[in-house]
């Protein structure tokens, strides 16, 4: 009867749905960490279905985006949500304070700095993507998410051109469609669909077939009516929040229910104490409130249900400082819609093995010139060779800062952190490839300097022959040729015989050292391919 | 004819066995065993006189607790729809949910066996109950202690890149 108390459960066994189904419940923050627990969660973090799930359930727990600092941050965006009533600090962005222009859509932000560079991040995960440059000047921007197409998509629109980027491919596409009225400011994004407002109508971008659109504003006299008023989404639909020109203490809210029929629903608000000049936000929140901001910079929370008006606590910043966005926290992954471009070093195993194969062919086959080389010079009168020693060295010093170099420069750009995971794996492993091989070209040539033995020579020009798959006759014959090469010139003297001894060990390792430069300078082409689009998550907080 | 119009007298109560992986047999009421979806859709298959359900994968300590669940929910239902035909207004469903809250916080293990039996069962509202409370069990806890409670292995490969 009580054998189940003796049973040991693991959470981990539990099947795959309802373990989607719990991790979906909790916060990105904690789920984050939850990566470390196990194997089986670290992936389930990273399906694109949990993905899904997660920012469908995060969906009705909209934070909003201060453009704004904090105490704790002077140079970064935070995160609040409004609870209760009060402003709750969440987390600090990594997104810098100098941006002018942010667009928000499923947890990601998309903004632009006042040097005209276009981002991408997603504050919670904290990656971050440098989009590349379009052809320059724009003046309204859109950001928004296709369902149809699972593609995330950022419009520049300008009087000239009009250019989308899908996220996930490096360049800009123009647009033949063109908007009826020139734009401005931000957009709102509601199921694959850019919103612009405008003096008379709403302009609109859908984002599968990217064709511009308008959708007229509820009433001819819109712009009479009302003072001011707000574009955003409410419930899954267009709204907008309009305040009364006439009356102070009223506001109406539009949605619109059917997009195809353009059907509009009215609801009037009435406030209980005269605000002014107010401008609205409709952000709805967990509870469906709509934020309202007089003219005094106070704040208000107004809720649809039970039709009631909070007074929101100061946050402390003065409100030119800061705008709102609506933000929700998601996993949505940056990296994984780059990774298409990084295919090839994403199945880092198959790279790593190409890369190890074509190093070793490539050392083999230096191996093998050495070899002949040695054979070669073995044959050719001593005072040419003579002359050649000093210019091989310095060849070889300057081989050898070249490797050196590289090395650091890989250094240098881990430590930046201007790679992602995969690739960064990948440099340390070939890395790892090549410092031993370096290192024991090193101590090859020590030990042959030190030791100047014609024995060594002997065995070590053996091995060569033997690497290059030739006989091992052949080796010694070879081996033979270069001793009695050696013995000939046994009379100039044994530090002439050192030098001899370490040019063709120079040959062998600057050799081994331009193979190595060419292996290192592929990865660094590969990385530097990726640097232009990737730009690394700032790991300080992770 | 004129007994199906009064609502005063019941028709007598069906009855439906449930028979738990170790052999124990529960009967109940029809009404509290279609909480679970999979027994109303087999009960549509079924020939009326067929009223046992071997249920292979629920423990009988566990149906128990299921069991008890489900009577709860089927009469404070009754109750709360009673209580809205009557205008009256009442704290049903609060108290229903204090009620849930204390029926679901049990030990790990329990929650597993519940976890499991109504994903087996197709009890949804339980089992949304079971999820979220595992889920706000791993709520703010470290991996460690998630791992400790959970009874995890720890697997996971010391990744050099973790630290930073």
């Amino acid at each position: 009867m009580k054998d189940s108390k003796k049973r040991r459960y693991h959470v981990d066994q539990l099947p795959y749905d309802l373990q989607l189904n719990i991790l979906s419940r909790v916060d990105v923050k904690f789920l984050l960490r939850l990566k470390s627990v196990c194997k089986q969660w670290r992936l389930l973090v990273k399906d694109p279905i949990f993905v899904k799930e997660q920012l469908h359930r995060s969906k009705n727990n909209a934070h909003l985006v201060i453009l704004g600092g904090h105490e704790c941050s002077k140079y970064h965006l935070c995160l609040y949500s409004i609870n209760k009533g009060s402003w709750n600090y969440i987390h600090t962005t990594n997104i810098p304070l100098d941006v002018f222009r942010t667009e928000c859509c499923n947890g990601l932000i998309c903004y632009c700095n006042w040097y005209a560079d276009l981002h991408v991040c997603n504050p919670s995960t904290r990656e971050s993507v440098l989009l590349p440059k379009n052809s320059g000047y724009w003046e309204a921007l859109g950001f928004g998410f296709d369902p149809s197409a699972n593609k995330y998509k950022v419009i520049c629109i300008s009087l000239f051109r009009n250019e989308v980027l899908t996220l996930g491919n490096r360049s800009w596409r123009t647009v033949t469609s063109r908007p009826a009225k020139q734009i401005y400011g931000p957009s709102i994004c509601i199921n694959g669909t850019l919103h612009w407002d405008d003096d008379d109508m709403l302009v609109t971008f859908d984002l599968s077939t990217e064709d511009f659109g308008v959708i007229p504003y509820p009433k001819s006299t819109f712009k009479s009516i009302y003072s001011d008023f707000a574009v955003g989404e409410i419930e899954g639909c267009l709204g907008i929040v309009a305040s009364d020109a006439v009356d102070n203490r009223c506001f109406d809210v539009w949605i619109l229910k059917d997009h195809n029929n353009r059907v509009w629903e009215k609801e009037r608000v009435v406030l209980a104490k005269d605000t002014r000049y107010m401008t609205v936000f409709p952000i709805v929140s967990r509870s469906g409130d709509i934020l309202i901001q007089d003219l005094y910079c106070s704040m208000y929370s107004y809720n649809r249900k039970s039709r009631r008006t909070k007074t929101i606590r100061c946050l402390g910043l003065s409100l030119e400082a800061f705008s709102m966005e609506k933000h929700v926290e998601s996993l949505v992954s940056l990296s994984e819609m780059y990774m298409d471009e990084f295919s090839a070093v994403r199945k880092d195993g198959v790279v790593l093995d190409a890369c190890k194969k074509e190093m070793s062919t490539a050392l083999e086959t230096t191996k093998g010139q050495c070899a002949l080389e040695l054979e070669e010079r073995d044959s050719e009168p001593i005072d040419s060779e003579w002359c050649d020693v000093d210019r091989v060295a310095e060849t070889n010093a300057v081989n050898g800062s070249a490797v050196e170099t590289n090395v650091q420069v890989h250094e240098k750009e881990d430590a930046e952190g201007l790679v992602i995971a995969q690739e960064r794996d990948m440099t340390e492993s070939v890395k790892e490839e090549l410092l031993p091989i370096v290192g024991l070209a090193a101590s090859q040539s020590s030990t042959i300097s030190s030791e100047h033995s014609e024995k060594h020579i002997m065995l070590q020009s053996t091995n060569e022959s033997a690497s290059v798959s030739k006989t091992t006759n052949r080796g010694f014959a070879e081996a033979e040729l270069f001793t009695n090469n050696l013995n000939s010139t046994h009379t100039v003297g044994s530090e002439e015989k050192a030098v001899r001894t370490n040019e063709s060990t120079t040959i062998l390792l600057q050799e081994q050292k331009k193979s190595c430069a060419k292996a290192l300078s592929d990865v660094k082409m590969s990385q530097r391919r990726s640097k232009r689009s990737i730009r690394p998550p700032n790991r300080l907080n992770l | 004819m004129k007994d199906s119009f009064n609502p005063s007298i019941e028709p007598p109560k069906k009855t439906v066995t449930l028979v738990s992986s170790d052999g124990y047999d529960f009967e109940v009421e029809e009404e509290v065993a279609l909480e679970s979806q999979v027994i109303k859709d087999g009960f549509e298959d079924k020939a009326v006189d067929d009223r046992e359900y071997l249920l292979f994968n629920v423990h009988s300590d566990t149906l128990e607790l299921i069991i008890k669940y489900c009577e709860k929910h089927v009469s404070s239902r009754k109750s709360i729809s009673a209580a809205a035909a009557s205008s009256s207004s009442s704290n049903g469903e609060e108290a229903l949910k204090e009620w849930d809250e204390h029926f679901i916080s049990v030990d790990t293990n329990t929650l597993y066996d519940i976890l499991m039996a109504a994903d087996y069962l197709n009890i949804k509202s339980l089992l949304d109950l079971a999820i979220q409370k595992v889920a706000d069990t791993i709520h703010g806890r470290s991996p460690e202690q998630i791992r400790k409670k959970f009874n995890i292995e720890n697997d996971s490969i010391i990744d050099p890149w973790a630290s930073e």
